[in-house]
């Protein structure tokens, strides 16, 4: 699935300078395929999936909140033991650009998955974890 | 039909630089009651939310002065072990203003699994949007007997300050189902008042001898104004 950025900026007074509210599904990355437990660290580019983002941020100058949930689930009973979770949120800013880094966690899913890149119980998504869905509000200082 | 749960708006003065004058931050559960029948088939619905009726706030429907973000996910969720897969999912969350000024958010959602449900979803919906105060709404007449004939009226409906580029798109409603308006009105850039007519229609609304307040209200983002005219039949 696509991604649905939508987001608006806000002109603020010194010491400020705008305040963008982000919103969001990001788009399919990763999955799992065992009963094992996996994590996998997904990263998103929110300056490249959210126009309304200034390409030129500073970490100096640039506060960031961010909160991600579970959009789309899913699992079979191939699996003993199901598990969806996001363990961790936390952001970057690097080149100008705002980075999403998100830990997920999975545990069952599609055995006939095809793995990402050859990784070994990674799959591609539609599975397990399909979707996470974002808020991320960011203040910005001239 | 959706179910509000703990619904709650959160709304922020905006003192520029710039027009905008107005944050809203919406949210809560939404109850929305999908049970899956005693099939693993995927289902998917689109379910509407009509913020503005829960909260009774309503916007300028004009892009330049209005803009959304709004995100929605699975809140409460079950499965049964007779189903062979199992899918909870919010596919995509839009919001749009409606030409009556109505926050609209329609989040499509997916379940698939026997037996199984998505009975909440959670919503947070932000808005920023420019919005004048209105200062005042005369309805011309204000007293009227009802001869068998329709009466016309005229109303205005004034701005505090000059509206901004785009207009100021005010909703306007009757108390009465006898009376028929436009559902809103746009005071055109740099004014700060527009007139429309409406008509008071003879009905059941206004049985014969009797004498009935109706009021006309006029409402946006920030303020709303009443006028009341008084019918006799």
């Amino acid at each position: 699935m696509a991604d649905d950025a939508q987001g608006f900026s806000i002109a603020l007074d010194a010491p400020f300078s705008g305040l963008f509210v982000l919103t969001g599904v990001l788009p399919d990355q990763t999955g799992f395929g065992s009963d094992d437990l996996e994590t996998f660290r997904a990263q998103y580019n929110l300056s490249e999936l959210q126009r309304v983002l200034p390409r030129n941020l500073s970490p100096d100058k640039t506060t960031v909140n961010a909160a991600v949930g579970l959009s789309s689930i899913n699992n079979s009973d191939d699996f003993n033991e199901w598990t969806f979770a996001v363990d961790e949120v936390t952001h970057e800013i690097k080149d100008g650009n705002l980075l999403l880094n998100i830990v997920i966690a999975g545990q069952g899913g599609q055995p006939d998955a095809v793995p990402i890149g050859g990784t070994p119980g990674l799959v591609f998504v539609g599975d397990v974890i399909k979707n996470l869905a974002y808020h991320v509000t960011v203040l910005t200082k001239p | 039909m959706v179910r509000f749960v703990n619904p709650q708006v959160l709304e922020a003065i905006l003192a520029g630089p710039g027009s905008t004058n107005r944050l809203f931050i919406f949210t809560g559960i939404a109850d929305i009651d999908i049970n899956m029948p005693d099939d693993d088939r995927l289902f998917a619905e689109l379910i509407p939310l009509n913020l503005s009726e829960q909260h009774h706030i309503r916007f300028n429907p004009n892009p330049k002065a209005t803009a959304i973000a709004g995100v929605a996910l699975p809140a409460s969720m079950h499965a049964t072990d007779a189903a062979n897969q199992v899918t909870w999912a919010v596919d995509q969350t839009s919001s749009e203003i409606s030409n009556q000024g109505e926050l609209l958010t329609k989040i499509l959602v997916a379940v698939q699994g026997s037996g199984g449900a998505l009975s909440r979803v959670a919503y947070e919906v932000f808005v920023q949007t420019t919005s004048l105060k209105i200062s005042d709404i005369s309805v011309s007449p204000a007293d009227i007997t009802l001869r068998n004939q329709p009466v016309i009226l005229g109303i205005s409906v004034f701005l505090a300050a000059p509206a901004f580029p785009g207009g100021e798109t005010v909703a306007l409603s009757a108390d009465s189902p006898g009376v028929s308006l436009p559902s809103s009105v746009t005071i055109a850039e740099n004014q700060t008042v527009a007139t429309i007519t409406g008509v008071v229609i003879p009905s059941p609304a206004f049985p014969p001898g009797s004498r009935t307040t109706v009021h006309i209200t006029a409402q946006n983002a920030t303020s709303q104004n009443s006028a009341s005219i008084l019918v006799h039949a």
